[in-house]
């Protein structure tokens, strides 16, 4: 059965990634409309450590003073969360199409159908790692963490790749409307807009530094950078990995208690 | 229809037409599409929300630019962007409203009716005006609270009004044009991200002197960051002449092309 269920899990998992690659439309604009927010952002905002170090002699954006290094994480992070409501997305449309009705009337393990989608969020946001390192690697970033910093990110960013997707698959099943999964488009936003992603906390002020600085994505974003702009630390690492992954947990349970109720419902 | 009913058909439009006069039928349809704001506030909500978001996010994301020379107040600095941004969906608005009338059919309805075509357009223009008096007033009064100051005084809430004025028609007729010739929700994307280009690629953010490379070419030359200057006229420091006159060219220029865009369009629509 255990054997059974594994095997299950790998079909749907393999099919979940594989509708992922077919439609372009669903990970090509979580590739490309960060890159060219970042191209945008280090073009506008590219003088401002310099200046800040010159006329004050802080260095907030590290200690190179190099906005494109600083906006490394930022990239990856944005790209990672909205690219990672494609799974819920793309679970709503089962449901919407009735094939998830029709999944769960045959003896598959329940687990394995969100196991299945979740796979190809994390797949996604893993890839799309890869894919921005690449890219800032040939615009000159570097990892100053070396190959044990350069391995957080991807990690990170497949964590919180299932955190996201388990989240938007937690509302797939309550709501089973794509527009509703879509909807939390502008959530996601907003939360990584009042986050340390584009801007350091430090210079911020009030209530939207406060926010900021508890925002969960910050200290998931700043153990990413470190990696990036001072060199490996365990801690930071930590920080970078545990808190996606504490979110993907509770993602994952909510997404499990969803699925019992609505089948419990029927 | 045969050839002499047709006839007959054009005539009676015709003279329908010399009786209908432009004023009347501009202000029902732009009362029409008000009205659609309490009808269908989900399709008006985001032109409201997302200003408030811009003007809340970008000063408290970008409040440390003071220390980099950018400016001295990020609440004045960026109330003029949202409020700029906002009215630009307001005219995106205008396109999505064309849109949905142009599947559902009722613009077939338009066009048949007996009203002079300029009101097609001057209708959803003065709408836009209108609704775009919604986000202006919100994001203004949210700036005040949020710390903005405004050196230029009462001419600085006008040199605002009236760029964010000029940039909701210079998007509503180029959406419009775009609906006309789409015909379809389709042409959405294409009508939203007119706005991001000609905005974020101008001194939305940051001051011509602060950005670097192709950005700071392209911002240089894109006539939107005469309009940013026209809007921040008040907002920033004392209104000037110099600070106004290339925004209040540059609106005029784009109204009359997007205007002109948006007549061929619906003149390729009559039948």
């Amino acid at each position: 059965m255990a054997a059974s269920t594994l095997a299950q899990t790998v079909a749907l998992s393999r099919r979940s990634v594989v509708n992922i690659w077919r439609q372009p439309q669903v990970w090509v604009p979580s590739l490309l409309f960060p890159l060219l927010f970042a191209a945008l952002n280090s073009a506008a905002l590219g003088k401002v450590p310099g200046q800040l170090a010159d006329r004050f002699g802080i260095h907030p954006f590290g200690p190179n003073d190099r906005f494109v290094d600083f906006l490394f994480v930022a990239t990856l992070t944005q790209g990672v969360l909205f690219g990672s409501l494609s799974g819920g997305s793309e679970l709503a449309q089962d449901i919407e199409s009735g094939f998830f009705d029709r999944l769960v009337t045959t003896p598959v393990a329940r687990a394995s159908i969100l196991v299945g989608r979740l796979a190809g969020s994390a797949a996604l946001g893993a890839v799309q790692a890869l894919v921005f390192i690449g890219i800032f690697f040939a615009f000159g970033a570097r990892v100053a963490g070396g190959a044990a910093g350069a391995l957080v990110l991807p990690v990170a960013a497949a964590l919180l790749a299932l955190a996201i997707g388990g989240l938007a698959c937690a509302m797939a099943i309550r709501t089973g409307s794509v527009e509703a999964v879509q909807g939390a488009f502008p959530l996601l936003f907003i939360t990584l807009f009042v986050s340390s992603a584009f801007f350091p906390t430090v210079l911020m002020k009030g209530w939207y530094r406060a926010v900021a600085t508890h925002n969960p994505l910050t200290y998931m974003i700043d153990g990413m950078r470190h990696q990036v702009l001072y060199g490996f630390d365990a801690g930071q690492a930590a920080r970078a990995v545990l808190v996606p992954g504490a979110l993907a947990a509770l993602a994952i349970g909510l997404c499990l208690v969803t699925l019992r109720s609505r089948l419990a419902s029927r | 229809m045969t050839a002499v009913g047709l006839e007959r058909g054009r005539a009676d439009h015709d003279s329908l037409l010399g009786e209908t006069r432009t004023w009347p039928v501009v202000v029902q349809l732009a009362r029409r599409s008000v009205v659609l704001i309490t009808r269908l506030p989900s399709a008006f909500i985001p032109s409201v929300v997302f200003p408030v978001f811009l003007i809340l996010a970008f000063s408290g994301s970008f409040n440390g630019l003071r220390g980099a020379n950018a400016f001295d107040n990020a609440m004045s600095w960026y109330a003029p962007l949202a409020v700029i941004q906002g009215a630009a969906f307001v005219g995106v608005g205008a396109g999505f409203s064309a849109n949905r009338e142009i599947e559902s059919g009722f613009y077939d309805r338009l066009l048949l009716a007996p009203a002079p075509t300029v009101s097609l357009l001057l209708g959803p223009a003065l709408a836009t005006v209108l609704r775009a008096l919604v986000p202006l007033v919100t994001v203004m009064v949210v700036a005040l609270l949020g710390g903005a100051a405004v050196p230029g005084g009462a001419l600085g809430f006008a040199t605002l009004t009236l760029a964010a004025m000029g940039t909701a028609l210079i998007h509503a007729f180029w959406c419009l044009g775009l609906a006309y010739r789409f015909k379809s929700q389709r042409a959405a994307p294409v009508m939203q991200i007119g706005v991001f280009v000609t905005n974020f690629l101008a001194t939305a953010q940051v001051p011509l002197h602060l950005m670097t490379g192709w950005l700071h070419s392209v911002a240089r030359v894109n006539p939107m960051t005469n309009v940013f200057r026209l809007g921040r006229a008040g907002w920033v420091e004392d209104v000037r002449w110099e600070n106004c006159w290339g925004g209040v060219l540059a609106l005029a220029v784009f109204i009359s092309l997007s205007f002109w865009f948006a007549w061929r369009g619906l003149k390729r629509m009559i039948p």
